[in-house]
């Protein structure tokens, strides 16, 4: 009951991906072994695997997709205070910081102002914005310390998770209420940014169910433009929210409200959503379970649009064993908005007050073939109010050699839907539409994937993933004529390869990193012509790299070092640049740890993304932070 | 010389590989339960926080009572030599009955334990943190129990029980239990 829609979609099909991390540790104890074991902590205590259990032969191990989990613990000796800068934890994305609130976040390519290939979601609730189909980072926020986990998987999952989860999907997973009880307060105070969060978990009388709520803070201050000057982009944020959690249901809502003070288009964000689930599990890979939200958005650009979005959710899911052999999964959806606009002169998605629907039903079995080899076919049929009825298709096959390793395969179709910028949107705001006019026929972006790869559990201390993948694109946008419309007149192909790893040196140390390498081609289709379109599909580096270093001086003492690395971007052109970001931190007592934060050590001045004009450029920062649990 | 420095070059990254490879073998075994369970129990003394009074000396050690399984006692008696829990050693000792609870600090009370009850009951009077292994162990008072999660171990707390024994738990332990039992 306590995961979000997708983790528990995780783990029926995807099952273990988490946990298979410490999942073979060697047995009949050599004293040594033992003592290996008793180097882990807790948290990866209960993820080994022991081996009294009958039920493993059917225990489907080794999640057959190119995942990245971040977890609890690699989220605080990150030192990020925000989701997007918790993201650049997992290396198969790419996190472009624009300002002090803005940020492009994708895998695979495709990182634009507006990237419109990804899927993500917070415990269950999707945050994509029907304008563009993508996510406006600057309103979206949890406070860092309820976080669980973040499951970060790149390439297409549409069969289970829908439409635009095209290049991937980012799931957020907060803690369940039972499980934050009691007083935190964090916060701190830093050369860009001030921060306080607080929360309060409590038992809710004798019903055996547990509540929490929430507040955080913060404002960030203005950074220096990259044309020079300042770019006046500091930002503020508040938010409160609140979760109760009983045996089978739960019910969480956030509210929030910031602006970001820009003379030139003041910013101001707020909203408020409510999540409901009952989920119950009848035993023996039998589940049910059904959410229901409700979610208000409004922002408000000074002088070119605002926009009031209001969504209601619902979604049935159940899942069952068939035979030995077949692990079943079915549901359905529906989903209605309405969005709100108010037009300027600059720009007019017309007409400015729409109403838009969606529904999908899917089904996916999980077959095991036997000798290791198990096969997963999903099909999911997803209706939405632009370009009808798409057809989502997965076919995947695994096969595990030997128990902790796994080579996977999967061809997927893909679909990014249209949003309302693709058919709706006209520039200037009244005619004639000489920059842009709304075109009715813009049809979905497809994308047809290959991909496949290898993960391994090397021993109780190291992991590795690597997964190659072919995405073609055979009808991208393009702006063509008749005057300026847009439209599907281009093609793409987006080659490349991703992979991690990690490896415990010793008992205080931790070694990890990871890389991307990847080409992207894109050319106007024969006979097609394109005004400008090729530029805005893209702004992508071809390779990203990092590698993290966690090492605990003493039980009181940790020093965290991590080193990334993204290449050039060619258009607009941004060089390429690395970084060093170091945390010390200093566990006072037990209630209380401070740390050190500074993020961008060596002062490296760097932009990451942006056209030049709205670019920041980013200096050494330093936060000092404290965590009070009493 | 710039030959020579590329080889140097070469021949250091060679040396880097070979160093990495013993960590690249394979092991495919896992850990036993009770071995993980071991390891569990002396994990859980450095989250738990004990009255002052609860040691002799500042510098005593951490005592961790096991009755009902001689399994798990084997196991941590080959984990604890030369470790130690926020600059304690870690003792271990098997407990026959109530009595023996006494200068216990963790008591684990395993399957093949009959009197379950009584001794997590002992456990509060002395102020030891008692863990159980089976159903409804928070129930039969214990402060902790492991719970089975398919192939592996998970455990729930009783913020309860650990107030009875007057003992203070770290909300670290709580983020990985996976139920917590709250006071009443």
């Amino acid at each position: 009951m306590n995961n979000s829609r997708v983790s528990r979609r995780l783990s029926l099909i995807l099952p273990v991906v988490v946990v298979s991390a410490f999942s073979s540790l060697p047995a009949h104890g050599a004293p040594q072994r033992v003592a290996e074991i008793a180097d882990l902590d807790l948290e990866q205590l209960t993820r080994i695997t022991v081996t009294t259990a009958s039920r493993r032969p059917q225990r489907l191990v080794d999640a057959p997709a190119s995942i990245f989990v971040i977890n609890a613990e690699d989220i605080r000796s990150s030192g990020a205070t925000s989701i997007p800068e918790a993201l650049r934890l997992a290396p198969n994305l790419h996190v472009a910081r624009t300002d002090s609130s803005q940020y492009s976040v994708s895998a695979r390519g495709g990182t634009t102002e507006t990237t419109n290939k990804m899927l993500v979601l917070i415990d269950g609730r999707t945050i994509y914005t029907p304008l563009f189909s993508g996510v406006f980072w600057d309103s979206q926020d949890v406070l860092i310390e309820n976080i669980e986990r973040i499951e970060v998987i790149s390439g297409p999952a549409a069969t289970l998770w829908g439409a635009n989860g095209v290049n991937g999907v980012i799931n957020i997973i907060t803690l369940p209420a039972g499980r934050t009880q009691g007083l935190l307060v964090s916060g701190g105070a830093g050369t860009e940014e001030r921060g306080v969060g607080a929360r309060y978990g409590g038992a809710l009388g004798n019903t055996g169910g547990h509540f929490r709520a929430h507040v955080k803070y913060f404002d960030r201050d203005r950074h220096t433009a990259a044309l020079g000057g300042e770019l006046r982009d500091e930002a503020r944020r508040a938010q409160a929210g609140f979760r109760l959690d009983w045996q089978e249901f739960m019910v969480l809502g956030n509210t929030y409200r910031g602006d970001v003070e820009n003379p030139a288009a003041l910013r101001e964000t707020s909203g408020s959503n409510l999540v409901a689930r009952w989920s119950a599990s009848r035993g023996e890979g039998s589940d049910v379970r059904v959410q229901v939200y409700y979610d208000r958005a409004e922002r408000e650009h000074l002088g070119s649009f605002s926009e009031v979005l209001d969504t209601f959710d619902v979604e049935y899911q159940q899942s069952a064993l068939a035979g030995s052999m077949h692990r079943l999964i079915w549901g359905g959806g529906y989903r209605h908005s309405r969005d709100r606009v108010t037009n300027s002169a600059s720009l007019a998605f017309l007409p400015a007050d729409k109403k838009l629907d969606w529904s999908n039903i899917f089904v996916q079995d999980e077959i095991l073939l036997g000798a290791g080899l198990r096969a997963t076919l999903g099909l999911k049929f997803e209706r939405n109010p632009y370009s009808g009825t798409e057809a989502l298709p997965n076919l995947r096959l695994a096969w595990s050699p030997a128990p902790d390793h796994l080579l996977w395969g999967a061809v997927s179709r893909s679909v990014r839907a249209p949003s309302r910028i693709d058919r709706e949107l006209n520039a200037p705001g009244s005619p004639p539409f000489v920059a842009l006019m709304g075109n009715d026929t813009f049809q979905s972006e497809i994308a047809n994937v290959v991909e496949g790869g290898y993960r391994a559990q090397l021993s109780a201390a190291g992991s590795l993933s690597i997964t190659a993948f072919h995405h073609d694109f055979p009808n991208l946008r393009s702006i063509s004529p008749p005057g300026r419309i847009l439209a599907n007149g281009i093609e793409g192909r987006t080659s490349g390869v991703e992979g991690w790893g990690s490896y415990r040196l010793s008992s205080t140390w931790r070694l990890s990193g990871g890389a991307t390498f990847m080409t992207h081609k894109r050319w106007v289709k024969p006979g097609e012509v394109d005004l400008g379109g090729l530029p805005s599909l893209g702004n992508d580096p071809r390779r990203t790299a990092q590698l993290r270093s966690s090492w605990d001086l003493s039980p009181r003492h940790e020093v965290d070092v991590a080193l990334r690395h993204v290449g050039a971007l060619p258009n607009p052109a941004i060089p390429a640049y690395t970084v060093v970001d170091a945390r010390a931190a200093w566990r006072v007592s037990r209630s209380l740890e401070l740390a050190l934060e500074i993020r961008n050590l060596l002062d490296r001045e760097h932009s990451e993304f942006g056209l030049p004009a709205n670019r920041a450029v980013f200096d050494r920062a330093v936060f000092l932070r404290a965590r009070w649990t009493p | 010389m710039d030959a020579v420095n590329r080889t140097v070059a070469k021949l250091r990254w060679l040396a880097a590989v070979l160093a990495l490879a013993p960590a690249l073998t394979v092991h495919a075994q896992q850990a036993t339960e009770p071995a993980v369970k071991a390891a569990f129990l002396y994990k859980f003394s450095g989250y738990v926080e004990w009255p002052a009074s609860a040691f002799p000396a500042p510098n005593s050690p951490v005592v961790i009572g096991i009755a009902g399984s001689d399994e798990v006692a084997a196991e941590l008696e080959k984990l604890v030599p030369g470790r130690n829990v926020n600059g304690r050693a870690v003792l271990v000792r098997r407990v026959r009955d109530a009595e023996s609870v006494r200068g216990v600090h963790v008591l684990f009370v395993g399957r093949g334990e009959g009197g379950a009850r009584a001794l997590t009951r002992a456990a509060h009077l002395q102020g030891a943190l008692a863990v159980t292994e089976v159903d409804r162990g928070l129930e039969l008072g214990a402060a902790i129990n492991f719970v089975p999660a398919e192939d592996r171990i998970a455990f729930e707390v009783s913020l309860d029980s650990a107030d009875k024994s007057g003992l203070r738990i770290s909300s670290r332990m709580l983020t990985v239990a996976r139920r917590v039992v709250p006071r009443l």
